[in-house]
């Protein structure tokens, strides 16, 4: 049984957006409400200010919080490739999976938009759905929280559910460079321009995940909350290290 | 029905409490039906439970308070209690339905909530044993309501039923705590004192709801009027003392502190309101403690008043305070969260307030709310 994880190299990351892009249009994400996200903080006064960057996607946790706080198992970790994933068909709405997530990754649509204009006004959402994307993949399966969010529910990253659940068994990385692999890898892995992500079985010891978390000691973030993410940063020193959040208290 | 021994103004109470009902009820549905969620100031940003989840928390909590009060003279033959044990049975009914008004309006799929919470048995969730204590607790102030407060002077509480609704009570009050209480990452509320802090101002809501409507409810008999004047201020006093102890505790612990997420506490004690709070607390100590004005039933009243509002501010604050820190939200959200309810949040609060407030004048008006038990 595979236990999928990432790896995001801090060193390699230029903070181009292309992943949070390809993640926004392969799970037709309103604009700000980004699954894949990469933060931005700035740090310090003028003139010296310094700006980091960070990759940020669902950390897909061994111990989820968010699974332990939902009171309708909507959200529930699978055995098979260790996803955290939402059934949207028994999600209530009512945000304590949000309050519970560490790192920030969940999305409540029926809300203030993120970032104006309100874009729902111009593509209204049909049958429930919170808006009808331009563009929108084929893929819908409301049980693995896969698709258009619909109103009244949460949502956040799946690794790519609809992909990486169909990679052949017994597979150790998903990369975008081998053909056998590539259509299984995720959107903002295959998307990445400096291959500053790599997706793989955590439990493989032959994985590229695993030998670059022991060779480059990938850490995981804010590790002391018990969730232990399947999400592994990279960084020699050469990039931004992993952000605290008192970073969100300076001026 | 007994005009000496139900309540002064029940049927006025209860239209003015139907008349606002209407009226704020009216303008919430219509803004969410207009708007759907996006009438809340709450967002994916990082405040996501705001005013209406502090309002049906706060009735909820005071429910169960209240739910204890009325157990009390029962379950521990405290004499004491038992005057105001029937009118606490019908506000703690009276206070979850306004709890359950809120909510309703404040979760994105409340019709399924009602199959998927019982039937998914997620019991590692603090919300799914929550359920489970208020769906108990509900029922034990039917049966506590139908059997004995609707039955007139000469019913007797059944005191299996009390046993019951006082575990149910305490139970909804520590599972209600436990999902603030162990989030590691937001130590603003991960603390083993919170579900202590959560039971002593359950029960000091519950206790200052109970005298309140009391004194305002009139013609006391003598063993009300010694209760209210006598041994319950002095309890109530006693509380404040504790909550005092609580709320200032936690703002020395979380000024001192190092960690990240506490430095909310700054802002806290920056605004009007953290302040509020602590003098109408201080007050209320004086008004309960001080012998003059325990014999004063309008220095009580005003006591009560300010204590409600206080334990209010102080829900308000331990809610929206919990998730000021944006969590890895970037220059998405720089600096502490600002958040401040909009119309739509207080029309919510209001509808809740004037339900609860029909609810109880109904039964003010119908039953023999005061008297002994
Ligand atoms: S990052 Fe948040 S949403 Fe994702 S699995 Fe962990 S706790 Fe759950
Ligand atoms: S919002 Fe949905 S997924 Fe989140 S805790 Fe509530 S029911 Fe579970």
């Amino acid at each position: 049984m595979a236990k999928w994880g990432m790896v995001i190299d801090l060193d390699k990351c230029t903070g181009c957006q292309a992943c949070t892009t390809a993640c926004a249009m392969e799970n037709s994400r309103l604009p700000g409400e980004n699954w894949q996200d990469v933060l931005f903080y700035s740090e310090g006064r003028f003139p010296n200010v310094s700006i980091k960057w960070f990759p940020r996607p669902c950390m897909h946790c061994e111990h989820p919080s968010c699974v332990s706080a939902c009171p309708t198992r909507a959200t529930y970790k699978e055995a098979e490739g260790g996803f955290v994933l939402i059934d949207w068909n028994k999600c209530i709405g009512c945000k304590a999976c949000m309050v519970a997530c560490p790192y920030g990754v969940r999305f409540y649509t029926d809300e203030r938009p993120v970032v104006a204009p309100d874009i729902r006004g111009v593509f209204p959402g049909k049958d429930g759905r919170s808006w009808s994307p331009p563009y929108r993949g084929p893929q819908d399966d409301p049980s693995h929280g896969v698709g258009i969010q619909p109103n009244g529910v949460v949502s956040k990253c799946t690794f790519c559910y609809h992909k990486v659940s169909k990679a052949p068994k017994g597979v150790a990385d998903l990369d975008e460079h081998d053909p056998a692999t590539k259509e299984f890898t995720p959107a903002c892995v295959r998307m990445c321009p400096p291959k500053a992500r790599y997706f793989g079985d955590l439990d493989n010891p032959a994985s590229t995940v695993n030998k670059l978390i022991a060779d480059k000691r990938g850490t995981r973030l804010l590790d002391h909350t018990g969730n232990k993410p399947q999400v592994y940063y990279l960084s020699g020193g050469a990039a931004a290290a992993v952000p605290s959040s008192r970073e969100t208290n300076k001026a | 029905m007994n005009s000496a021994t139900t309540s002064r103004g029940g049927t006025g109470g209860f239209l003015a409490g139907i008349v606002g009902l209407v009226i704020t009820g009216a303008f919430v549905v219509w803004q969410l039906a207009a708007q759907g969620h996006a009438a809340f100031n709450t967002t994916s940003l990082g405040l996501m439970w705001g005013l209406p989840i502090v309002t049906y928390d706060f009735l909820l909590m005071s429910s169960a308070g209240l739910g204890i009060v009325a157990a009390l003279g029962t379950v521990f033959g405290l004499p004491a209690f038992r005057p105001l044990a029937r009118r606490a049975v019908w506000l703690a009914l009276a206070l979850l339905v306004g709890a359950g008004a809120a909510l309703f309006f404040e979760l994105g799929s409340p019709l399924r909530a009602l199959w998927a919470i019982p039937l998914n048995f997620q019991v590692a969730s603090p919300l799914f044993w929550k359920v489970i204590g208020v769906v108990v607790y509900a029922i034990c102030l039917i049966l506590l309501a139908s059997g004995w407060v609707a039955k007139g002077a000469d019913a007797k509480p059944s005191s299996g039923v009390s046993v019951v609704a006082l575990v149910a009570a305490v139970f909804v009050i520590f599972t209600g705590s436990l999902l603030f209480a162990t989030l590691s990452m937001r130590p603003f509320w991960f603390s083993g004192e919170v579900p202590v802090m959560f039971l002593v101002e359950s029960v000091l809501a519950g206790l200052a709801f109970a005298l309140l409507f009391t004194h305002l409810a009139g013609t006391p008999d003598e063993a009300t009027r010694a209760a209210v004047s006598g041994p319950l201020p002095r309890l109530v006093a006693l509380l404040i003392a504790i909550q005092l102890a609580f709320v200032l505790g936690r703002m020395v612990v979380g000024l001192a502190a190092n960690l990240d997420g506490m430095q909310v506490w700054q802002t806290i004690v920056a605004s009007p309101a953290f302040w509020i709070q602590i003098a109408f607390l201080a007050v209320a100590l004086w008004l309960t403690s001080s012998p003059g004005m325990r014999a004063s039933g309008s220095m009580q009243v005003a006591a009560l008043l300010l204590l409600l509002i206080a334990l209010f501010l102080g829900k308000y604050e331990f809610v929206i305070g919990g998730q000021l820190v944006p969590l890895f939200k970037g220059s998405w959200a720089h600096g502490l969260i600002q958040y401040s309810p909009s119309t739509t949040e207080w029309a919510l609060l209001a509808m809740a307030g004037f339900l609860a407030y029909a609810v109880y004048a109904f039964g003010a008006a119908r039953f023999r709310l005061g008297g002994a038990a």
